[in-house]
C-alpha cells in the first residue's frame, strides 16, 4: 500500500513539475488573464481560445472567466493574486486608476507601432487620466442608433427614411404606429428609462450630451438635468400620457426591451440600441426562419441638434488593464497588440479557426454551426483595429447603422456612474409619470447629483 | 498565593489536562469544525473590523484611517436613508411573516386530512426553497403592466383602466418588498409553528372540550401558550435577520424606487464590490454586525429567551 502511495505521490509531483516546465517553455512566458466577455462560450472553448491566443502570440495564456466578475476581481486583487491582464469597463477603470492599482502603459503604448498605428488616437485620448493611459482595448465601441421595425412602419404608411428628425416628427410616427396596431400590449416606443443609457438620440434635439461635462469655468454639470433638457422630458411625458411609450420602460432592463423588439414578440416598433443590435435582431429573425418581408430592423440617427447635425454616444470603453502586481507586463502588452491586429480581431469576433470558422483554399471564410450560433462575438463584435475587415460580412442593417458613427462621441468616464444613472433615472421617471413638474424634477435631479458628488452645479 | 492555593490550582490544571488527554480524540474531531469557523467566519470578520479603520486599496499598502470611514458613513445621507429602509422593510417583513406564519400553522392544524394538510404545507413552503432571483422575477412579472395584477384590474374596470407600473410606484415600494418577503418566508415560519403545535398533548384539548371550550377558546388558551418557546425562537431568529436582507433588494429594486428600498447590505455591496471602496464598506459592515448583536441581545433579554420553557 505504501509503495502504491509513494508511486502516486511521485507521479503527482512529476506531473506538477512538467506543468510548470511547460509554462516556462513558451518564449514570452505566461500571461494570466481574468476576463469577463472575452473568449469562448464554455470551459472547453475557453481552453481552445487560450490555446489559439497563445499560439498566435508565443505566450502561454491562462484565462479565467468567472460568472460573477466584479466580485471575483475584487476578491482576487485584494487577496494579492497576480494577473497580467484584467478586463475592466470604464467606471471600474476610473476607480482602479484612482486607487493606483493599474500599471501606467503610456510608454509601452507610445513605443508600440501596432498600438499607435492600429488604434485611433482619439480612443487613447479618451482613456487618459492625468495624462496617463493605464489600459488597452478589448474592442471597438460602437454607438447607439434608433432601431425601427421597417415592416411595422410600412404597415402604418411610413417610409422610415422620411421620418422628420425632430421630436415632433417621431411623435407623429409613434401616433401612426399606434393607430395601425391596436393591440393593448403593443407600444410604439420603448426605452430603458431607469438606466437612461439610450436617451442621447432624443436629447440631441436640445443639443445636449449625456454624462457629466464641464462648463467654460471648469465646473462640472449634467446636461440632462439642466433646464435646456425640459422640452425633451416634456416630450417623454407626452408619449407616456398618450400611451405611445411603454410604461414598462420605468422598470424594464435592456434585455426586456430587446425581447419586445425582437421578431418573436414584436411588442414595440422603435427603441434605441447599439448599432450591432440592428444586425443581431435581423440575424436572429433569419435564424428563426422569419423573412425580411415580415420583420426587418433598420436604423436612424435620431433627432437633429439645433445646429442641424446629430448627436449620438459611443459605448463606455471595454478594456484590458495590467495590475501593478503583474509579473509579465511585456507579455500583457503583446496580447493587447495582438488584439489590435486583423488576426486578433478575427479571434475576438469570428472566434477560433477550425472551431468557429473555416477557410477554404480560395481564402473564403465560412462559419461552422458552432460559430454561427456564437453570432461572431467572442469578446469584440467589432475589434479595435481601425482597418479590420470582417471576411464573413456584416449582419443585415449594420452597415447602415455604422454610417452614423461620425455623429457619436464618448461620454466622460466617471467613477460613480451607477449613482449617476440611478439619480437621473429616478427623477426622469417621476417627471414622465407626472408625479413632479418638469422644472421641479430637474431642480431636484441637479440637487441630488451635486449632493452625491457627481457634479458641481 | 498561599501554598494551599497553589496546590489547589495545580490539582485543577492536572485534572483538566487529564480530562483533555482522556477525550483527546473527541477534541481532535472538533478541530476541523473549529478551523472552518476560524478560517471562514472569524478571520474575515476580524479582517473586516481591521479594514474598517484603514484606507484600503485593492492593491498596495493600506494606511491607518482612524475613524474616517465611520465618519464617512455616519455623515452620509445615503447611509442614513439605507439604515431607515433596512429597519422599515426588515421589521415590516418580520411582523407580517410572523402573523402570516402563525395563522397558516393554526389553519393547517385545523385540516384533519393528512394528505390535504401536507399539500397545503408543501405549497406554502416551496417559495422558501426558491432563490430570490426566481421569486423576484415571478413578482416583477406579476406586477408588470402586462402582468396578472394589471390584467385582473383591467378585466374588472374595462379598457378605461390605466395600467399601474407597481414596481416603479415609490409609495408602494416598501410595501411590495415587505409583502413579497413575507410571502416567500412565511411557509418556513409556519413549519416551525406547526411542529410546535402538533406536539401539544391532545389530552389538553379533550379536557377543554369536555369543559365546553370552543375551538377558538382552545386556540387562545391552549395552543398559543403552548407554543411560546417556539415563538421566542422565531422572534430571535427574525431579529437576527432583520438587517441582513440583500438578495431581494438586489433582484427587485430599480432606479425609480431604489432610495425607498436600498438597504445597508445593498449599499455595502455597491460600495465595496462595485466601486472598490473597501474601507467605508467594511465600516458599514461592522455597523450592521454591531447593530445585529445589539438587537439580538436586547430582544433575548426582553423576551427572556433563556427561559425557553
Amino acid at each position: 500500500m505504501k509503495k502504491i502511495l509513494s508511486v502516486l505521490l511521485a507521479v503527482t509531483l512529476l506531473t506538477g513539475l512538467f506543468a510548470v516546465t511547460s509554462l516556462a517553455e513558451a518564449d514570452g512566458g505566461a500571461v494570466r488573464m481574468l476576463v469577463a466577455v472575452t473568449g469562448g462560450k464554455d470551459a472547453e472553448e475557453m481552453a481552445l481560445f487560450a490555446q489559439a491566443l497563445g499560439e498566435a502570440t508565443g505566450l502561454t495564456i491562462e484565462m479565467e472567466k468567472p460568472a460573477d466578475y466584479n466580485t471575483t476581481l475584487m476578491q482576487k486583487l485584494s487577496a494579492g493574486e497576480s494577473y497580467d491582464l484584467i478586463y475592466l469597463n470604464a467606471d471600474m477603470y476610473m476607480n482602479l486608476v484612482q486607487q493606483g492599482a493599474l500599471t501606467d502603459l503610456t510608454d509601452f503604448i507610445s513605443a508600440s507601432e501596432i498600438l499607435t498605428n492600429n488604434v485611433p488616437p482619439s480612443e487613447w485620448e479618451d482613456l487618459k487620466v492625468d495624462g496617463r493611459i493605464c489600459a488597452g482595448f478589448n474592442k471597438r465601441e460602437l454607438h447607439i442608433v434608433v432601431n425601427l421595425n421597417k415592416v411595422m412602419l410600412e404597415a402604418a404608411g411610413i417610409d422610415y427614411k422620411a421620418v422628420e428628425p425632430t421630436l415632433d416628427g417621431y411623435y407623429q410616427t409613434f401616433k401612426a404606429l399606434r393607430a395601425a396596431n391596436g393591440s393593448p400590449d403593443f407600444y410604439p416606443f420603448n426605452t430603458v428609462l431607469s438606466q437612461n443609457w439610450d436617451l442621447q438620440p432624443w436629447m440631441s434635439a436640445a443639443g445636449l450630451k449625456g454624462g457629466v461635462v464641464a462648463d467654460e469655468d471648469g465646473l462640472t454639470y449634467v446636461p440632462y438635468a439642466t433646464d435646456a433638457a425640459a422640452p425633451v422630458w416634456e416630450w417623454f411625458k407626452k408619449l407616456y400620457d398618450e400611451n405611445l411609450l411603454d410604461p414598462s420602460s420605468f422598470v424594464d432592463g435592456t434585455g426586456d426591451m430587446r425581447n419586445k423588439m425582437n421578431a418573436a414578440s414584436r411588442l414595440t416598433a422603435v427603441d434605441v440600441d447599439w448599432a450591432a443590435w440592428v444586425g443581431l435582431h435581423n440575424a436572429n429573425a433569419a435564424a428563426g426562419g422569419v423573412s425580411t418581408q415580415d420583420y426587418e430592423i433598420v436604423s436612424l440617427p435620431g433627432c437633429r441638434t439645433p445646429e442641424g447635425a446629430y448627436r449620438l454616444r459611443k459605448g463606455s470603453a471595454s478594456l484590458f488593464a495590467v495590475p501593478v502586481n503583474a509579473s509579465n507586463v511585456e507579455g500583457a502588452v503583446k496580447v493587447l497588440e495582438y488584439f489590435a491586429t486583423q488576426e486578433g480581431g478575427l479571434l475576438l469576433s469570428l472566434g477560433i479557426p477550425g472551431h468557429d470558422y473555416t477557410v477554404d483554399n480560395d481564402g473564403n471564410y465560412t462559419l461552422t454551426e458552432i460559430g454561427a450560433s456564437h453570432a461572431m462575438d467572442h469578446g469584440a463584435p467589432v475589434p479595435i483595429y481601425t482597418g479590420f475587415v470582417n471576411p464573413i460580412g456584416l449582419n443585415l442593417g449594420v452597415e447602415e447603422a455604422l454610417t452614423y458613427i461620425d455623429y457619436a462621441g464618448i461620454e466622460t468616464i466617471i467613477a460613480n456612474e451607477n449613482d449617476y444613472k440611478s439619480i437621473v433615472g429616478k427623477w426622469a421617471i417621476s417627471m414622465v409619470r407626472g408625479e413632479i413638474g418638469i422644472p421641479e424634477g430637474l431642480a431636484a435631479m441637479r440637487s441630488e447629483l451635486v449632493a452625491m458628488g457627481i457634479c458641481q452645479k | 498565593m498561599t501554598p494551599a492555593g497553589k496546590t489547589r490550582r495545580r490539582n485543577r490544571t492536572g485534572k483538566l489536562w487529564r480530562r483533555v488527554k482522556r477525550y483527546r480524540f473527541i477534541y481532535l474531531m472538533t478541530l476541523p469544525v473549529l478551523a472552518y469557523f476560524l478560517v471562514f467566519s472569524y478571520y474575515p470578520m476580524a479582517l473586516g473590523i481591521y479594514n474598517s479603520f484603514r484606507e484600503v486599496k485593492l492593491l498596495g499598502a493600506a494606511s491607518f484611517a482612524g475613524l474616517n470611514n465611520y465618519r464617512t458613513i455616519f455623515s452620509s445621507p445615503v447611509y442614513i436613508q439605507a439604515f431607515v429602509n433596512t429597519v422599515a422593510v426588515g421589521s415590516g417583513k418580520f411582523l407580517l411573516q410572523f402573523i402570516w406564519g402563525l395563522l397558516l400553522a393554526v389553519l393547517l392544524n385545523e385540516v384533519h386530512r393528512k394528505a390535504v394538510r401536507s399539500a397545503f404545507q408543501t405549497v406554502s413552503y416551496v417559495p422558501y426553497l426558491l432563490s430570490w432571483s426566481v421569486v423576484g422575477s415571478i413578482w416583477i412579472t406579476l406586477l408588470s403592466p402586462s402582468g396578472l395584477v394589471n390584467g385582473l384590474a383591467q378585466l374588472f374596470q374595462g379598457d378605461s383602466y390605466r395600467k399601474i407600473v407597481f414596481m416603479s410606484e415609490r409609495s408602494h415600494a416598501r410595501a411590495i418588498m415587505i409583502f413579497t418577503g413575507a410571502w416567500k418566508d412565511s411557509g418556513y415560519t409556519a413549519a416551525l409553528f406547526l411542529a410546535a403545535i402538533i406536539s401539544i398533548n391532545p389530552v389538553l384539548y379533550e379536557a377543554a372540550s369536555i369543559d365546553g371550550a370552543t375551538r377558538l377558546q382552545q386556540i387562545r388558551h391552549i395552543l398559543i401558550p403552548s407554543i411560546r418557546p417556539t415563538v421566542k425562537v422565531v422572534v430571535v431568529l427574525g431579529m437576527m435577520g432583520l438587517l441582513r436582507n440583500f438578495d431581494q433588494i438586489f433582484v427587485m429594486a430599480n432606479s425609480s424606487i431604489l432610495d425607498k428600498v436600498r438597504n445597508l447590505l445593498y449599499l455595502i455591496y455597491n460600495e465595496g464590490i462595485v466601486q472598490f471602496r473597501i474601507g467605508p464598506a467594511s465600516a458599514a459592515a461592522c455597523v450592521v454586525l454591531l447593530a445585529t448583536m445589539a438587537i439580538s441581545f436586547t430582544v433575548r433579554h426582553l423576551i427572556r429567551y433563556d427561559q425557553l420553557s
